[in-house]
């Protein structure tokens, strides 16, 4: 790693705002339209992520892959649901996210208690991921290493807050990796 | 106490609001942000809403803007045109109002009835299309609604 943590910290501020008139506000603020501004940049890297995505699948036998990229974070991100393990009480996935932010990664993994389709409860894990989940976070690691060179975003550095407003995260629960990576890590299609 | 919080409690001195349901019909209209082009999960659409939150005894106004995004697939509900999207949305944009807008007393701050509002929104969304989301203020280019309530 790079990157300090009060280096990512300075990055990330850029990116959200820090007060609380400017998240409740209507308009955007200089963060907003930095953020968005990057995003127009990053899209046309879209189809690289799909590539990556592509290439993911061949390596990931049982697992159904999908571009979870919600420009509402800060990062790409793609989806393995495991075709294996899911039933209709259960199902649970592992997720690569890439930060437009700063050349850095992580992985962790969503379990989702079900009725019928309707997702009951989630269940994240961010710091350390259940068996089932090790290998595939592995397979997708070692792949977002090898095609976009990022660094592994320190687990423990996970729950180091940020002070910052993104969305629906505030501070004093706002950490690093939300404003780094995604502010609703159980939200995913 | 949040600094959200903190800050309503500030507000809520000075301001009284009794807030105004709204209902929409069929508006919204999502726009592909980002493109589906491969099979499974993929692409984004979003939507903009803007709610006039009134204040009926002060006459003092709130603009809650609200970006609503959608996958255009997901794993639960497959491809989900703009049509459907819209129709999900305004479904749960209506729900939300009944429940976080109406029932909210008159002493509501009507920021506090926005997030309320937004944060609801967000669950019902979720619950009907996973991977949606509804965050406050709308990116540029989006359509947008308007409403009062």
């Amino acid at each position: 790693m790079t990157f300090s943590t009060e280096q990512l910290l300075d990055i990330a501020r850029q990116y959200w705002p820090s007060d609380l008139e400017s998240y409740l506000g209507p308009a955007q603020g200089p963060e907003d339209k930095r953020r968005v501004a990057r995003w127009k940049q990053e899209f046309e890297r879209m189809e690289h992520w799909r590539a990556f995505i592509r290439a993911l699948r061949e390596e990931l036998p049982g697992f159904t892959l999908g571009n979870a990229t919600c420009p509402f974070d800060a990062c790409f991100r793609c989806s393995a649901y495991s075709e294996i393990d899911a039933s209709p009480q259960l199902d649970w996935a592992v997720i690569g996210c890439v930060s437009i932010l700063a050349p850095v990664y992580t992985v962790y993994g969503v379990r989702y208690e079900l009725k019928g389709k309707q997702r009951l409860s989630s269940e994240v894990f961010l710091d350390s991921l259940p068996d089932e989940m090790k290998e595939p976070s592995e397979v997708i690691a070692r792949k977002i290493e090898e095609t976009f060179g990022a660094s592994a975003f320190p687990r423990e550095w996970n729950r180091i807050p940020a002070p910052l407003f993104v969305d629906p995260q505030q501070p004093p629960n706002t950490t690093l990796f939300h404003a780094l990576f995604t502010g609703q890590p159980d939200s995913v299609p | 106490m949040s600094v959200l919080g903190r800050f309503l409690a500030r507000v809520s001195l000075a301001v009284t609001v009794s807030v105004l349901s709204g209902c929409i019909g069929a508006q919204l209209r999502f726009r592909t942000v980002v493109a589906k082009t491969e099979s499974g999960a993929d692409g984004w659409q979003e939507t903009c809403l803007e709610a006039n939150v009134q204040n009926m005894t002060t006459g003092d106004t709130y603009l809650c803007a609200v970006n609503i995004g959608m996958p255009i697939e997901n794993q639960q509900n497959g491809y989900i045109a703009p049509w459907y999207a819209a129709e999900i949305a305004e479904d749960c944009v209506n729900e939300a109002a009944e429940r976080a807008i109406r029932p909210a007393p008159p002493s509501t701050p009507s920021a506090l009835a926005c997030t309320n509002f937004k944060e609801t929104l967000d669950k019902l969304l979720r619950m009907k299309v996973q991977g949606s989301r509804a965050n406050l203020r709308c990116n540029p280019g989006v359509p947008v609604t308007r409403v009062n309530f």
